[in-house]
């Protein structure tokens, strides 16, 4: 009898476990709704609801306003219910590419550079008929923006937002030295005197300070060097690196020369996690930034800001251009989507005068819409935004290619040989170029 | 636990059933096994499937080219020929065997220590063994998070301590190149050696007291008890300690991973090939290749833990 209870016993426990494993697994598969998501499916009961789509987006901080534009959205088209599906950065690649494959996507996403690689995988739905058909205009938005998301003839994204670079400096700390501020029209060599000045001034009285933070990273840092030493990072069709240009070799000697000089914070620390560029000079301890614009929430709300402290200006120029480096995000479809029409009025509305206006009004990015920029301003009390659009006029877009996911990292490699000093120069860019090339010749 | 490791299976009454090969088994004694099989059968087809199908799937994939999407094709041993002469690959694999070089004495010496101590009749006893626990059951994210801070060369505990308080030379914890790697060890010696405390603490506890008792009635000094009679009955506990602990070492990955970016020139110092493995499959999204590397760190792993094995009974005393 006993042998006979624990045979039973087992074989629900088996039971049991299985179906709590067959769950777990669904859970998985499913889509992570947020708590928004729950309250918007209970409030809006209407009946029509007949086409559910789905959004799929990474950053918690832009969700808030994302579902007012949602909640709009639904409110103009009752017989659509778009909701958000939110998968934190980390994953968001990886469940991407694990959803193509199962033909599980959602509806509509965000995509950034990496676009040339789904494109080919043939998991976007390109949108030039429908541009066509509701006649948008293209030139309403950032151009450069634009054109990220154009692969081979087609136009596979419409663009939300964008981002500019332009350097940021701390009143407080030049009215202690007694340094004026930057001028709008400065170059690289006024920045220089005015770093040794600062530095000079730092060092008599002790501080402990950074006159300049020149980050190492690619974005906030060397691709706009590049750019305006007549360098270039890979070429325009994307089958060329750029590496073997001197105007490269230039620009990495130029921000050497910052860091060796100690007019700018060592590259070891800016190249920390805690201690990088933006998070020393929000904790106010370098007096001028190359910063992000992707940054202006995070600064909006420091003790920074708060005492009105915060200065913006333009990059310096150097031979003669300002020209920086600029990328966005899109809104991409998914070829797999069963709403292509309805996918595309979600599109549209997001990156419509209306959509656009809730995200600058929210102030979380700037929309690539050249129209509704001005709400991105007035979202910011203690900044300056006028400086971010200059740089957007002026700017390129972010370099991308097919295989930018592999020579990214081998890219990274070698610059931080250089910035670090285990080699030169000249060395580091032959070798950059020689490996870059190599991938990008491998995949054609 | 340690037994297993030799290859003798007991039943609930502590008696082997091995049996002698040709021996019938009794009908009493197949539905015993018959039934242990069923009590167990959920947790192998979890391991059947998350550990078994996983690996060969890994294998397979290691000989396609696996890339974004799409269907992978079978290209053969190009992989592992790519593979031979990966400069990145090999310099992972250096700092890896550094690591282990460095971290495994590290935890293994100061878990037999502590637990050697902790043993003793001192005072506060539990206490401390609690204290010394806590590392165990901390996440190696948070453990990775908080040392990050410590090493901050600007801001960290240690240089403000140093420059402030000593008036010495801040040091590069995690930004000079031959430092780093042995600042990420530190931290691992850290966090890993607790809970081969614990284990070592069993062991030590399962040595029957007559022998010392015995040894100081022949007037034996507590450095030979312990060279004489703790190390011997201690060697199989040990031996599971150093095998599992070099296992673990050869997989590190978040203490590197959370404390050091990868723009950072020490990352290339002290990435270890688990993190190589996540930067071709997470950040390059070239996973065949990716599978290529982990299946390279399985052979080196288990040759090793092989080797180990069968200097099993060279080393190990089982009574």
């Amino acid at each position: 009898m006993k042998r006979k209870m624990m045979w039973l016993l087992v074989t629900v426990l088996m039971v049991a476990s299985f179906a709590g494993c067959g769950k777990e697994d669904v859970k998985e598969v499913t889509t992570v709704a947020s708590t928004e998501e729950k309250e918007t499916e209970a409030a809006q009961v209407a009946p029509r609801d007949n086409v559910v789509l789905t959004l799929g987006i990474w950053d918690t901080n832009q969700e808030a306003a994302l579902q007012e534009t949602l909640d709009a959205f639904n409110a103009m088209h009752p017989d659509i219910e778009a909701v958000i599906e939110l998968t934190p950065w980390d994953n968001y690649w990886t469940k991407l590419d694990a959803a193509a494959m199962a033909g599980l996507t959602t509806d509509v996403f965000w995509m950034n550079i990496y676009m040339p690689k789904y494109v080919n995988g043939g998991v976007l739905k390109a949108l030039d008929g429908y541009i066509e058909k509701d006649a948008v205009d293209m030139s309403a938005y950032v151009e450069d923006v634009t054109a990220i998301y154009n692969f081979k003839g087609e136009q596979w994204g419409m663009p939300k937002g964008v981002d500019a670079i332009t350097v940021l400096y701390n009143k407080a700390i030049f009215d202690k030295y007694g340094v004026a501020y930057p001028a709008e029209d400065w170059t690289y060599e006024d920045m220089v005197a005015i770093a040794t000045e600062l530095k000079a001034k730092i060092d008599e009285a002790g501080g402990d300070e950074y006159a300049l933070g020149m980050s190492p990273y690619s974005q906030d840092g060397y691709f706009n060097y590049i750019f305006q030493n007549g360098g270039e990072i890979i070429s325009e069709d994307g089958m060329t690196s750029g590496f073997n240009q001197e105007g490269n070799q230039e620009a990495f000697r130029k921000m050497i020369h910052l860091y060796e000089t100690g007019l700018s914070a060592p590259y070891e620390v800016l190249a920390n996690y805690d201690t990088n560029a933006s998070a020393l000079f929000a904790s106010g301890k370098i007096a001028m930034s190359y910063v992000g614009s992707w940054m202006m929430p995070v600064l909006e709300n420091s003790p920074l800001s708060a005492d009105g402290n915060f200065g913006i200006v333009e990059m310096p120029s150097q031979n003669g251009t300002r020209t920086s480096v600029m990328n966005g995000l899109a809104y991409c479809m998914s070829s797999q989507t069963k709403h292509p029409d309805e996918a595309w009025e979600l599109i549209k509305f997001l990156t419509g005068e209306e959509g656009n206006k809730i995200q600058g009004v929210a102030g979380i990015d700037i929309p690539a819409l050249t129209s509704a920029q001005h709400y991105y301003g007035e979202a910011y009390k203690n900044l300056e935004v006028a400086p971010i659009f200059s740089a957007i006029e002026t700017g390129r877009r972010y370099p991308t290619g097919e295989t930018v996911a592999r020579w990214s990292p081998v890219m990274e490699d070698y610059v931080a040989r250089m910035l670090g000093g285990a080699i030169s120069v000249e060395e580091g860019c032959a070798a950059i170029f020689e490996e870059m090339q190599g991938i990008i010749d491998s995949a054609k | 636990m340690w037994e297993a490791f030799s290859g003798h299976f007991t039943n609930m009454d502590g008696k082997t059933i091995q049996r002698v090969k040709g021996q019938k088994a009794s009908p009493m004694h197949r539905k015993e096994v018959l039934s242990a099989l069923c009590f167990i059968t959920p947790l192998v087809i979890g391991i059947g499937v998350f550990y078994f199908y996983a690996f060969y799937k890994n294998l397979y994939y290691s000989f396609t080219d696996l890339g974004v999407f799409g269907e992978p094709n079978f290209i053969g041993l190009k992989n592992y020929k790519t593979l031979l002469s990966d400069e990145r690959f090999f310099r992972g694999l250096l700092n890896t065997l550094k690591y282990v070089l460095v971290a495994v004495p590290g935890i293994v010496g100061l878990a037999v220590i502590s637990a050697v101590v902790l043993n003793g009749k001192i005072k506060g006893a539990t206490f401390f063994r609690t204290l010394l626990f806590i590392p165990a059951v901390t996440l190696p994210s948070a453990i990775s998070l908080l040392w990050r801070w410590l090493y901050n060369g600007e801001y960290g505990i240690f240089n403000v301590i140093l420059t402030k308080g000593l008036g010495l030379p801040a040091v590069g914890w995690l930004t000079d190149t031959n430092l780093s790697l042995y600042s990420i060890a530190a931290v691992m010696i850290w966090s890993m050696t607790s809970t081969q405390m614990i284990l070592v603490l069993a062991g030590l506890k399962g040595i029957p007291g007559v022998y010392y008792e015995a040894a100081e009635i022949d007037g034996a000094g507590k450095f030979q008890m312990f060279r004489h009679i703790t190390l011997p009955l201690l060697s199989p506990t040990l031996f599971f300690v150093v095998v599992v602990t070099i296992i673990n070492v050869f997989q590190t990955f978040d203490y590197i991973f959370m404390m050091l970016t990868k723009e950072a020139l020490t990352m290339q110092y002290s990435m270890s090939l688990v993190y190589y493995f996540y930067r071709k499959a997470f950040i390059e999204f070239d996973r065949g290749y990716a599978a290529t590397v982990s299946m390279a760190l399985f052979v080196i792993v288990i040759t090793i833990t092989v080797l180990q094995m069968r200097l099993q009974k060279k080393w190990v005393h089982y009574d």
